[in-house]
């Protein structure tokens, strides 16, 4: 690696500045694209991997003909007997448009003298209301958008929930909550259980689904199988499987999303070699010279392909500098939308910086090498000048 | 099928590759042909023009096949949390049918890459273009192999089912199992350590005395003691556990990435060991990196010698 | 030191015919010999120094330098060969515009093994030769005619070469810098080097600093 000829390559960039701004433009505005692309994807998923953490190991739901239905209480009894279950919890929880429009409410039953399975949850009602036991029965906690939503249809303090036979329940305004991260909290509201029973109409010896809590990891597994042998009627989804479902599901729409920019690369690529076919008569002359001089075409292909190096070495840092505050200090105006979509509830979240090694690995894998090969070509065409065409 | 952006990227990257590999072999093909380098002829001197061309992709596309062999061990690696039953690479592996045959063939073209790289290397310091048909001859043969390596690697990730229930290294590899690998765990671990180590000074005898054909003999029966002696003997050091015998797990993070430092140091060690017989009987070259070989091959002995040895300074009892 | 071995250059212009430019020169230049060649211009003078400095290759024979065929060497053997026995001073001078006078000046140094300072090093020495060393790091196009002539010699024995190849070096100077350029050959005259210089300018007939003088005419060279 000859260190002047590393250094000539670099003061060639500044002499021929103009004409690899283009190039240098393009390239940093393709990573910047492709960066922030995959970093508000991967904060994304990192913050329903959050939500996760917290979920229970594996949750039981008794299917009739492909569909859910209740399942009764008794069977959390006899999970709990299974070793390595340390507690099985069954829920009562459903979903509830306020009046006629088109939001989805998750309604979730707590029992607010016990640990609710989502320590989330737990942690969050006793920050706001640390006198939860002398509220009675007719209280309900809002997450943030269900509050605003509620407001909109007028129900401030009060909210009134009718049941499918008009029954009306009305519940009184505890207070907002939040949690670690807003997907959870955003569009649930809480309240005593006995509420939701009565506007579900709810069977005293049903609930919805039942949770179990295993705490060792390894054991997941097995505790499923049991589960699935002791109740065949029964769809157990455990939390490995959601995990490994997120992923696909962020990995798709990422994937396919890469798919898609690739046309952008190939365009790239083009240019590069299009432009590249014409090289100036100035930089024409400039070789013409050294190869009179004594450069062999090893030289000046060197030369150039140093070049691209370097262009290749600042567009990429420029797209990732520029993608990181874009992406976590502007919050990613626009180009967020991309993926949570028009929801009527949009959470309003703040992105977590996030940087992945394998987010790095891909965008540069993805670009550079395309980079690379377009400029091969070029770089070739200008070693192979003749001296003395060039200078008649 | 996955869309996994780790999995789209890399097969586009290899279809690149492909793509101007294909490009090249027509100039190699020509090039092997009709190159003379006692003419005067224009169209001679058009041809050693050409040569800066295609060795330029040529070493470009090897560079960036080198690049992304780890990664993709990286990705396979991550892939696996998609996988039920799945805890590392072996898991994705099998996940397809052509999993274990992708990558091997992978494995065997780096070795042709290096037979190339050294060969140009040469060719370049030579003044009379000596190993310049020859080189382009091998890179036709190196051709071949990238189109089956990119066949491969498409079916791999077509016929990759995420859904699919895979069994765990921990079965693959193990005394139980009825697999190829289950069955050569089967031989007690004290056989495939002698033999490991027989085999090493068999290649440093090798080295010393300077007989290139016998290096390469010993050479090539070390790589496959290695990586038998990995699965059955070193990994259990490292896993910390006598019944994890899986030669993947060692490039994960609790295990600080070890592999990606042990497999380099014994594919440098067993190519140089290798190389220097069929370059001289293929290409008339004379290579001397025998020596070299013997260091490789020695740190990669010194790496696995040491965890069994820490291993018992900790706990005073062998696995 | 240069042997021509019916080196024969031809090129096929806009029409179909092949213009020979040189035909079947042999030529054999001694070392240490101060060399004048002279015609018309358009005679095919700058072709053959081009050709004989291995810019331009012959459609056939051999040009021998240093006793190695440079016409028949794979490029990075024959630039190599050029960096270090060839020094050439072009009648355009064929400075980079955007360079330094001292860039300029160690171009051909830039590819050897040398370190950046020795290469510097050398390239300040041999501007002092000239007194050009203050314009070290002055742009080229802010140089004078004759400031760029200097330059132009330079570079060209920077690389303390052992031929010097020079294509109508003086054709832009007046007299006081014709007069400079004599003192200048003089002073390389005495260090020994081969110099082959192609030229109609008439104030040179006569000379008595060149030992051989030939003269070129219809593709062939002719001593005088």
């Amino acid at each position: 690696m000859n260190l002047k000829l590393l250094n000539f390559a670099l003061g060639s960039i500044r002499r021929h500045l103009w004409q690899r701004l283009l190039v240098y433009t393009i390239f940093t505005t393709l990573v910047f694209l492709l960066i922030s692309i995959f970093s508000i994807s991967g904060a994304l998923q990192a913050e329903q991997l959050l939500t996760l953490d917290d979920l229970p190991e594996l949750t039981v739901q008794k299917m009739r003909a492909g569909r859910q239905v209740d399942i009764p209480i008794d069977r959390s009894y006899e999970i709990e007997t299974i070793p390595g279950v340390a507690q099985a919890y069954p829920r009562v929880w459903g979903y509830y448009s306020p009046g006629s429009s088109t939001a989805n409410l998750t309604l979730v039953g707590v029992d607010f003298a016990l640990a609710s399975y989502k320590h989330s949850f737990n942690d969050a009602i006793l920050l706001i209301r640390p006198d939860i036991d002398s509220l009675g029965q007719d209280f309900y906690l809002a997450g943030q958008g269900a509050h605003d939503l509620l407001k909109e249809y007028g129900y401030g303090e009060l909210f009134s929930l009718y049941s499918a036979d008009g029954e009306r329940i009305a519940l009184n305004f505890a207070g907002t909550f939040s949690t670690r991260s807003s997907f959870e909290s955003h569009d649930v509201i809480l309240t005593p259980e006995e509420n939701l029973r009565k506007l579900f109409k709810f069977n005293p010896y049903l609930a919805t689904d039942i949770t179990v809590r295993v705490p060792n990891q390894e054991e997941i597994e097995t505790v499923k199988r049991k589960i699935q042998y002791l109740y065949p009627d029964c769809r157990i989804i455990s939390r490995p499987d959601l995990e490994a479902a997120y992923h696909n599901l962020f990995d798709y729409r990422a994937g396919v999303f890469l798919a898609l920019m690739i046309s952008a690369f190939m365009s790239f690529f083009t240019l590069i070699l299009d432009k590249g076919s014409g090289i100036s008569l100035d930089e024409q002359q400039e070789i013409g010279i050294m190869k009179a001089v004594g450069w062999s075409i090893h030289n000046v292909l060197s030369i150039k392909l140093f070049e691209s190096m370097y262009i290749a070495l600042f567009a990429y840092m420029s797209g990732l500098t520029l993608s990181y505050f874009f992406v976590f200090v502007l919050d990613a105006p626009v180009l967020r939308m991309l993926f949570t979509g028009a929801s009527v509830l949009k959470p309003e979240f703040q992105l977590i910086p996030y940087i992945d090694l394998q987010l790095l690995m891909i965008t540069f894998l993805a670009i550079v090498p395309i980079y690379v090969f377009a400029s091969i070509i070029p770089a070739w065409r200008s070693a192979i000048i003749d001296a003395d065409e060039v200078m008649r | 099928m996955t869309f996994s952006p780790e999995v789209v990227t890399l097969f586009l990257l290899d279809t690149l590759l492909f793509i101007f590999a294909t490009v090249v072999v027509f100039l190699a093909y020509k090039l092997s042909l009709n190159f003379d380098h006692r003419s005067t002829s224009s169209r001679q001197y058009g041809m050693e023009r050409t040569t800066y061309l295609a060795s330029t992709i040529i070493q470009a596309i090897m560079l960036m096949k080198l690049i992304s062999f780890p990664l993709m061990i990286y990705t396979l690696d991550n892939l696996s949390i998609s996988l039920s039953g799945a805890m590392c690479a072996v898991g994705t592996l099998s996940g397809s049918t052509y999993g274990w045959s992708s990558l091997l063939i992978r494995s065997l073209s780096l070795y042709f890459y290096g037979l190339w790289l050294v060969l140009h290397y040469h060719d370049i310091k030579t003044i009379n273009y000596k190993y310049s048909v020859p080189k382009y001859k091998l890179y036709i043969l190196i051709y071949i192999l990238l189109t089956v390596e990119l066949l491969m690697h498409g079916l791999f990730w077509f016929d990759l089912d995420l859904n699919a229930v895979v069994s765990c290294c921990g079965t693959i590899f193990s005394e139980a199992s009825s697999t190829v690998s289950g069955r050569l765990l089967i031989v007690p671990t004290a056989y495939i350590l002698i033999s490991f180590y027989l085999a090493y000074l068999v290649t440093l005898f090798t080295a010393a005395i300077k007989h290139k054909f016998l290096s390469t003999v010993a050479n090539i029966l070390f790589v496959l003691i290695a990586v038998w002696m990995i699965v059955s003997f070193l990994s259990p050091y490292v896993y910390q556990l006598p019944t994890h015998q899986c030669p993947f797990c060692l490039f994960q993070r609790e295990y600080y990435y070890m592999g990606y430092l042990l497999y380099p140091l014994l594919l440098l060690g067993s190519f140089f060991g290798i190389a220097p017989w069929v370059l001289l009987v293929a290409f008339k070259l004379e290579l001397d990196t025998l020596k070299i070989s013997a260091w490789f091959n020695g740190a990669f002995v010194a790496l696995s010698i040491a965890y069994p040895l820490v291993y018992f300074a900790i706990n005073r009892v062998w696995l | 030191m240069i042997q021509l071995q019916k080196v024969s250059l031809e090129y096929s212009s806009s029409g179909k015919q092949q213009t020979k430019v040189i035909d079947e020169i042999t030529l054999h230049i001694p070392a240490h010999q101060f060399v004048l060649i002279t015609g018309r211009s358009g005679s095919g003078k700058s072709s053959l120094l081009s050709t004989m400095a291995g810019i331009r290759r012959p459609t056939s024979g051999d040009v021998i330098v240093n006793s190695r065929s440079i016409s028949k060497l794979p490029d990075t053997f024959a630039a190599e060969m050029r960096r270090e026995s060839i020094g050439f001073i072009f009648q355009k001078y064929h400075l980079v515009p955007d360079l330094t006078v001292l860039e300029n000046t160690t171009l051909p140094l830039l590819p050897s093994s040398l370190s950046q300072r020795e290469v510097d090093r050398r390239g300040t020495e041999v501007l002092s030769r000239f007194e050009m060393e203050e314009f070290c790091s002055r742009s080229v196009d802010s140089l004078s005619g004759g400031e760029q002539q200097r330059v132009a010699i330079a570079r060209a024995l920077v690389n303390r070469p052992k031929v010097l190849l020079a294509d109508e070096p003086t054709a832009n100077l007046d007299e006081t810098l014709f007069d400079e350029f004599i003192g200048l050959l003089r002073q390389l005259k005495t260090s020994g080097i081969t110099l082959i210089m192609a030229s109609h300018d008439p104030r040179f007939s006569g000379n008595t600093l060149f030992d051989l003088h030939y003269k070129m005419e219809q593709g062939k060279l002719i001593k005088l």
